[in-house]
């Protein structure tokens, strides 16, 4: 029976380190151009794009090997040095995980009772003073070099050197938010290879956690405070990042992609990436609509209105244009531009019935032409587009220079991108 | 402590709980408000500290200078010097003073629940004196500085939570004082057993010291 | 039916032979009052036991649920992605919040040390009955409330899938207090999302936690006054149980630590009510400050969960080894100070919160000391079993699987004591693992195995032998291919909380799923077995030829436990019995006093003084067994 155990346990333990060292990438599960309007399609369309473009490798295992076959691949200046402590608090562990499981078992085999009317074993200790201390002292020295290899790994890990690039990382229910030196405002995490990059990290609403599996680097984003971290990408490619603190329904939609590039294409990549007026796959300009689009998604209105009419914590953007909206304190209005302008930049004046006051204000953050472009996209969404239609059309003043009227507008907009 | 005292007791026969039991018991059970207790006035001088910055020292004078306030510790501390007077009395079977500070207590505990209940609801009700919001100025990567705002915690509500919970224990106090009324009526006292009565005293000099604790810290920290 | 056979009942005294048809505690007196409102702490112990183990099975139940959702990377509950997650948020919470506030924490110290803790006294109750009573109680009402919240959080999933999204916001305004919408919090109850962003029922749940709490401490005060005040004559510090050295300690970190977890979640109640400003940093609070006062209960909680399975293995080990324990008093001194270092170390939580890189420092290193104590108890137990006479029944099985999964869940929590690794491990299935292999593996084997080691002594009958050893082996095999993958799972990256995940983790997470089967498989052998074994052999009173007092009275006990409070000696003088044969096939094998022991025994009235001769028999001089 036991050996049963010890085998089975063995087996398991071939098997994940066999599997391990295959892990397959990340491949792109369905991306029929059929699909293209699924967000997770697109995303991979994006992903593939950057990868041809800017030359970034797309298999995940380009980093280095880890020691430890469980760990996921090697990419940042920190990351070798955690492996190398947790090398050593593997080797304890693996090697007490024998020591005491092999005389256990061995033990328990070997003193087995083989009849009841055995007599009891005579004249074995009960104590040793000796015993006691050796198996006292020998762990805590042990832990004790456990504490000062983390600790001297953690103090290196917490000061960024003073070159460092600085990114602000903002967190907010659903998605993550990037905004480089140059105000540059992504939602994915894009860094050139072999420099420091310091994060400064803060929340909008709830905790969250930047994690990047392969930097080895984790901290909270915590309302309030300006949490920071840094890490050097040592490795070209694409890694995941995660936010690892529960944050409500779509804590696990919370991930974005950690692109790193090689030499000089840093730069390219953020201005192309930055320029939300154009299409980054097509390369031609977005229509408004369009453009709204892609902020809903980058801004992160995402996380709460749903575009298609499914419910999430927010009113969905369905329909809701020229709709009859109930407020809190029993006021009604329509929802036209003047609303829909208002409900973005002090969405606390007037609360919608059924929901609370949880939407951000965005004054400051969205400028007339972005909050125009949003509006388009919101009213693009309903099907009866209302009598406001026509005062809908006056766009800011810089706007009709840059961005080329798109015709017809209509119902196939809506259809194009739901 | 080294050996134990044997165990005389039997479900069926009540009382035969021994008293030091009893009273070790309570001192436990003490112990364990003191970390209750302990562990507000830790988070308090925490966020005391805190809102600092945006709470001018002083703010919390105008509920603190309330009169309410020092009649009603006045109260506790009389509560506490006659239950203790009471449990004097018992241990000589002086019924007639012992039952006398022992009404004297009820009443004095009752007071105090009287008094504070208004206070309370001025806590509770109160707005807090201008800015309630201070900004700060965080410079972003981009370089452009933002203003965030700094927000205060509202101390006054706190405070009510903070005497709420006392004063639910001067609730569960009253009622247990209310028990040790009746049965004292009722003769079950005398110079051997009077373990109810001491346990009432405890209780009673313990919410005192929290008491003052506390008001010590509001008054220290206000 | 027969009685038991005279050679059994040798060495207990006439006068506490109970007859086992006509007077025992669980015939005593009859009626659903008798029960409900018992002063008997063995019943006490059977209401908890039903109670908790609902509890348990009601966890376990979700626990399969979010493992099947686990199946696939996709959403695989729902279309509609938002309900998939916000069932799976719940799925985990309840399963979370029920497993520790209603199963794990009660478990040992409320039905096994119930049972057991008077009777290895040699007493006949507790130092308060009714405090216990009233502890089991407010234990029930903390269970009504989580039970209201399953309730609402139910019926407003049905209404939530089949209503049009307003007509269910216009329901939920009007119905919305009386079902709460289950609890999405996660069991840790983090703010600012418990305060200002769940919708669900988190105020009757931290409610319910508030209240539970209270029946935590009110049990530990009783445990710890009647350690104090009831030992017999005879029964100094060192001459205790291992268990009631766990129970004591477990009973201290109750008592000192709880109360903060009930101030902590009273305040979280403030905050969400009346939006103070404590934990919200919009109002001027500070949600790291949440997380302080939280673990400051919930790490000292852990080892609530953990030192009396830690115990029961001490104290099942020496007689399935036939052999005294090793280092009586490391093992007992280990637990004190498990329990003292426990209050230190919260920190470890929030590495990656952003408190100071001093503060950071100084926590790992304290995590680290309460690693010792731990090395020192395991390091005993594997010298009890040299060379002792091992009988590899079912209580042993479970005692070998508790070692086996406290050596690795406890080293593993070095992984996320170092700092650095845990930077990276934090909030992965890493640390799922860890603490699944230390409370649901460590406490859960040690219950079982308590279980089974105390069956003959709780229900007077032995257990099916055979059926017991498949059920356990079964558990420790689907447990451990349950967790072990989620080891590697963590530490490739796959973070915890996800209802949705990369493919990558896709193989790992269907291993772990049929891992769950497998274990819940042989959690199911386990309860059928042991409810079958109460059709099996009769016990004798003393099963297993242990020497703790409980043995020393008939199985089960009378009402009274004890006519004649035995002498207490050295708890493992193991040597003091012998085994005898059953002479009537329905009672089963037991042991007997050796003869030379007997005639002091039975004339041991109350009373009766016990010299102490030092700790236990020592080497080379086993024949000198104190307390004869
Ligand atoms: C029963 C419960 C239990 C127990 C006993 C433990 C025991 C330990 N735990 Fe665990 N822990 C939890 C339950 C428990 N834990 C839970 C529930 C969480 C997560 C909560 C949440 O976030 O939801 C957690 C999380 C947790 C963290 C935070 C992880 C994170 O979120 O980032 C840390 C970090 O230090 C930690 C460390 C430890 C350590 C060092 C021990 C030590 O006590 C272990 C000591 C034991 C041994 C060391 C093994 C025996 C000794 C030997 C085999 C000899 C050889 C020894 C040496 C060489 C030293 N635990
Ligand atoms: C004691 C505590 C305990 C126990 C026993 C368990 C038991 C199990 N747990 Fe859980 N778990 C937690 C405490 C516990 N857990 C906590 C605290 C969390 C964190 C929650 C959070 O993040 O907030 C968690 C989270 C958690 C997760 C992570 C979820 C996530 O982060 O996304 C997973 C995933 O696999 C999991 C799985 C399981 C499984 C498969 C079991 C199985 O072992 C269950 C087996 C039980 C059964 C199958 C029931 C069958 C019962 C019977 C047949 C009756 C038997 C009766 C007798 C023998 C008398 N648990
Ligand atoms: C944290 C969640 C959240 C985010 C992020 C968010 N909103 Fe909202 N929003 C809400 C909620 C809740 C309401 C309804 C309550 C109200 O009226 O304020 C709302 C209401 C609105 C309304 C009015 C809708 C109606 O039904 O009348 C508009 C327009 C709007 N948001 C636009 C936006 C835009 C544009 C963004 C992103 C740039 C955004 N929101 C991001 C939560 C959010
Ligand atoms: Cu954001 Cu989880
Ligand atoms: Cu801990």
């Amino acid at each position: 029976m036991k050996l049963l155990l010890c085998t089975m346990i063995a087996i398991l333990l071939t098997g994940v380190t066999a599997l391990a060292q295959d892990a397959p990438a990340t491949r792109p599960t369905t991306a029929p151009a059929a699909e293209a309007t699924d967000p997770k399609a697109e995303k991979l369309a994006m992903i593939e794009k950057i990868q041809q473009d800017f030359d970034v490798p797309a298999q995940r295992d380009t980093g280095l090997e880890s020691p430890n076959f469980f760990m996921p691949q090697v990419a940042s200046e920190a990351a070798p040095a955690t492996d190398a402590v947790l090398a050593y608090i593997n080797f304890v562990t693996v090697f007490f995980t024998i020591l005491i499981l092999g005389l256990m078992f061995f033990f328990a085999w070997y003193y087995r009772s083989r009849s009841p009317d055995q007599p009891d074993p005579e004249g074995v200790a009960t104590h040793s003073t000796t015993l006691e201390l050796t198996w006292t002292i020998i762990p805590t020295c042990i832990v004790l070099i456990m504490f000062a290899l983390g600790f001297r790994d953690f103090l290196h890990q917490a000061v960024p050197p003073p070159n460092a690039m600085r990114v602000e990382v903002h967190g907010r229910m659903w998605s993550w938010q990037f905004t480089y030196p140059d105000g540059t405002v992504t939602e994915d995490m894009h860094l050139p290879v072999g420099e420091p990059v310091q994060f400064i990290l803060t929340s909008e609403d709830v905790i969250h956690s930047l994690f990047v599996p392969a930097f080895r680097m984790k901290k909270d984003v915590v309302p309030g405070r300006f949490n920071t971290i840094w890490a050097v990408p040592t490795v070209e490619g694409v890694f995941e990042v995660y936010c690892t603190e529960y944050c409500g329904t779509g804590h696990s939609d919370m991930l974005a992609k950690c692109f790193v590039y090689g030499e000089g294409r840093f730069q390219q990549a953020l201005a192309w990436i930055g320029d939300i007026y154009t299409d980054p796959i097509t390369g031609k300009p977005r229509s408004p609509e369009e453009t709204g689009r892609a902020l809903w998604s980058l801004r992160g209105c995402r996380g709460c209105h749903s575009v298609d009419g499914s419910p999430l914590s927010a009113p969905t953007w369905k329909n809701l244009f020229g709709a009859q909206r109930i407020f809190t304190n029993g006021s009604t209005a329509t929802a036209d531009e003047e609303y829909l302008r208002r409900s973005i930049l002090q969405p606390h004046t007037q609360i919608v019935q059924g929901y609370g006051a949880t939407m951000p204000s965005f004054a400051g953050q969205l400028d007339d032409r972005d909050i125009n472009a949003i509006i388009a996209y919101i009213r693009s969404l309903s099907e009866s587009q209302g009598q406001t239609q026509q005062s809908g059309l006056e766009l800011g003043p810089g706007e009709s220079q840059s961005v080329p009227e798109v015709e017809p507008r209509g119902p196939a907009a809506g259809q194009n991108r739901p | 402590m080294s050996q134990g005292p044997g165990s005389p007791y039997r479900p069926e026969e009540r009382h035969v709980i021994p008293a030091r039991a009893q009273t070790f018991g309570m001192i436990i059970f003490l112990v364990t408000l003191s970390i209750l207790f302990a562990s507000t006035m830790l988070l308090y001088v925490l966020l005391r500290l805190m809102a600092q910055e945006a709470y001018p020292p002083g703010a919390l004078r105008g509920i603190l200078t309330n009169a309410k306030l020092y009649t009603s510790t006045l109260i506790v501390l009389a509560a506490s010097l006659t239950v203790h007077m009471a449990l004097l009395r018992i241990r000589r079977e002086r019924w007639q003073s012992f039952f006398r500070w022992l009404v004297a207590t009820d009443l004095l505990a009752l007071a105090f629940l009287a008094v504070q209940t208004p206070a309370m609801v001025q806590l509770l009700t109160s707005p807090l004196p201008e800015p309630l919001v201070t900004v700060q100025s965080v410079e972003r990567v981009t370089g452009d500085t933002i203003e965030v705002p700094r927000p205060a915690t509202n101390l006054h509500r706190l405070l009510f939570v903070l005497v709420l919970l006392h004063a639910l224990h001067v609730i569960g106090g009253v009622a247990y004082l209310w028990v040790v009324t009746r049965r004292a009526l009722r003769g079950l006292y005398d110079h051997e057993h009077y373990v109810g009565v001491r346990h009432a005293a405890m209780y009673w000099h313990f919410l005192d010291l929290v008491w003052l604790c506390m008001f010590g810290t509001f008054l220290v920290l206000g | 039916m027969s009685t038991l056979n005279a050679p059994l009942l040798a060495g207990i005294p006439e006068a506490n032979r109970a007859d086992v048809h006509h007077d025992n505690y669980l015939t005593h007196s009859r009626g659903f009052v008798s029960w409900a409102f018992t002063l008997d702490h063995k019943r006490i112990a059977i209401l908890y036991l039903v109670g908790v183990m609902s509890m348990f099975a009601i966890g376990g139940i979700f626990a399969l649920l979010l493992r099947l959702e686990l199946f696939t990377p996709e959403a695989s509950f729902s279309e509609n992605p938002a309900l998939n997650n916000d069932l799976y948020n719940q799925f985990f919470t309840i399963h979370g919040a029920v497993m520790v506030f209603l199963f794990i924490i009660p478990a040992i110290p409320a039905i096994i040390g119930n049972f057991v803790l008077p009777m290895m006294l040699g007493a006949k109750d507790v130092a308060f009955p009714r405090l216990n009573l009233l502890s089991f109680w407010i234990w029930a009402l903390g269970a009504v409330f989580f039970s209201w919240i399953l309730l609402g959080g139910g019926i407003t999933t049905i209404a939530r899938v089949n209503m049009e999204p307003e007509a269910f916001l216009a329901w939920r305004n009007a119905w919305g207090w009386l079902f709460p919408f289950g609890l999405d919090t996660g069991w840790t109850f983090y703010t600012p999302y418990s305060t200002t962003q769940s919708t669900t029922g988190v105020l009757p749940a931290t409610m319910g936690a508030f209240i539970l709490g209270f029946s935590s401490i009110l049990t530990g005060l009783n445990f710890i006054a009647s350690i104090h005040m009831l030992r017999p004559k005879g029964m100094t510090w060192f001459r205790m149980p291992l268990f009631l050295w766990g129970i004591y300690s477990t009973a201290i970190i109750q008592v000192l630590a709880t109360p903060v977890l009930a101030i902590t979640l009273m305040l979280l109640m403030a905050e969400r009510a009346l939006r103070i400003g404590i934990f919200d940093s919009t109002l001027g609070g500070d949600p790291v400050l949440y997380q302080h006062f939280f673990w400051f209960y919930s790490h000292p909680a852990v080892y609530i969960m953990i030192l009396p399975g830690l115990a029961v293995v001490s104290e099942i080990l020496s007689p399935m080894c036939r052999k005294h324990i090793f280092g009586y008093s490391f093992i007992a001194l280990s637990s004190i100070a498990i329990a003292f270092f426990s209050f230190i170390v919260w920190g470890h939580h929030m590495f990656t919160s952003g408190q100071s890189p001093l503060v950071n420092a100084i926590f790992s290193l304290l995590t680290f000391s309460v690693s010792i104590p731990s090395a020192v108890k395991v390091f005993n137990w594997l010298s009890t079993m040299y060379r002792g006479r091992i009988m590899l029944l079912t209580p042993m099985w479970y005692v070998m699987g508790a070692i086996l999964v406290f050596t690795l869940g406890g080293l593993t929590g070095l992984h996320l004591a170092t700092i650095s690794t845990d930077i990276h491990f934090h909030d992965t299935y890493f640390v799922v693992a860890h603490f699944h292999y230390v409370m649901m593996g460590t406490t859960l084997f040690a219950l079982l195995a308590a279980f089974y080691y105390w069956y003959p002594k709780m229900w007077g009958r032995m257990y099916p032998e055979r059926w017991g050893q498949i059920g356990a082996i079964v558990t420790i095999i689907g447990f451990n291919v349950t967790f072990l993958i989620q080891f590697v799972m963590g530490a490739q990256g796959m973070p915890r909380r996800y209802a949705t995940y990369e493919t990558q983790y896709e193989f790992y997470h269907q291993v772990s799923t049929v891992g769950s089967w497998i274990l819940g498989l042989g959690l199911l052998i386990a309860l059928i077995n042991l409810i079958a074994g109460r059709k099996g052999k009769i016990a004798p009173p003393n099963p297993w030829g242990a020497n703790t007092l409980e043995w020393q009275t008939s199985s089960p006990p009378p009402h009274d436990n004890f006519k004649i409070t035995p002498a207490a000696g050295d708890p493992y003088a193991l040597r003091r019995w012998r085994f005898v044969h059953s002479n009537d096939p329905a009672v089963a094998d037991g042991w007997e006093l050796k003869p030379e022991f007997r005639a002091r025994q039975e004339a041991a009235g109350p009373g009766h003084r016990v010299e102490h001769r030092g700790m236990g028999d020592h080497l080379g001089s086993p024949e000198k067994t104190p307390g004869e």
